[in-house]
């Protein structure tokens, strides 16, 4: 996994974005500024979002995993964006149905179908609503950082 | 040998996950199968070369084949039973 980018710097807390909009753009936006993804990535995550929403039902903090096609990135990477007030997103086995979320792990993959443990892993972290709280209470970015970090690498 | 086709919105990461753990559990059962990943998209034009199509997202088209909604597989809500089901078109 270590050709996949995720360090400190990488896990945002978000307070001022009001909707699912707002939170893909400014999560975009930073890994476009750090040079991970390409300047279309933010449009393709927008768009992918509408017609296959990313956001999963866990039953207590719901989580959306944005992700889009490789060739709008230039490094794989996971970008953590931790919400202070849940915004809806759509779920993904159920467009129609609006659920808040909490907690936004988007990916920014280089191979089809590759990744396999990392994605593994982000599906072990997201059933594992322990961690998940313990990620969304804290206030202490180093806590926050080796959850995730103990957790995916 | 059967085959079966995971499809999710671009093809490249929650069917991955998907894919894998079907694979894992098919070994444990002993269940021979093929599994195949692509996008949403081209599930109509593939459905009808395989035994079973497995989706994350929401498919609404018309296919002949059995398909069967496989998001437990990633909240782990109800997981076992769609296992059960998946299992039940593969034995």
């Amino acid at each position: 996994m270590s050709e996949i980018k995720f360090n400190k710097s990488l896990i945002l807390k978000l307070n001022k974005e009001k909707n699912n909009t707002e939170v893909l753009s400014t999560l975009a936006e930073y890994l476009c500024k750090h040079g991970l993804v390409k300047d279309t990535y933010k449009n393709a995550i927008l768009s992918r979002e509408e017609e296959y929403p990313t956001g999963l039902f866990t039953g207590n903090i719901n989580i959306a995993i944005p992700h889009t096609d490789i060739q709008h990135v230039n490094q794989a990477a996971i970008c953590v964006g931790i919400l202070e007030n849940p915004v809806k997103f759509h779920a993904m086995d159920n467009p129609g149905k609006k659920i808040d979320v909490s907690l936004i792990i988007m990916l920014a993959l280089t191979e089809v179908h590759g990744h396999v443990n990392m994605l593994q892993k982000v599906i072990e972290l997201i059933q594992n609503q322990k961690l998940v709280k313990e990620i969304i209470q804290s206030n202490n970015s180093k806590t926050i950082y080796k959850v995730i970090k103990e957790q995916l690498l | 040998m059967k085959k079966v086709l995971v499809a999710c919105g671009n093809g490249i990461a929650t069917s991955t996950v998907v894919a894998s753990k079907i694979k894992d559990r098919l070994a444990d059962e002993g269940i021979q199968a093929t599994i195949t990943q692509c996008k949403l998209l081209e599930v109509p034009s593939k459905a009808e070369d395989y035994d079973l199509v497995v989706t994350t997202g929401n498919y609404v088209g018309k296919i002949s084949t059995p398909i069967v909604g496989a998001i437990s597989l990633l909240t782990g809500i109800g997981q076992e039973e769609i296992f059960e089901k998946i299992l039940s078109y593969l034995k």
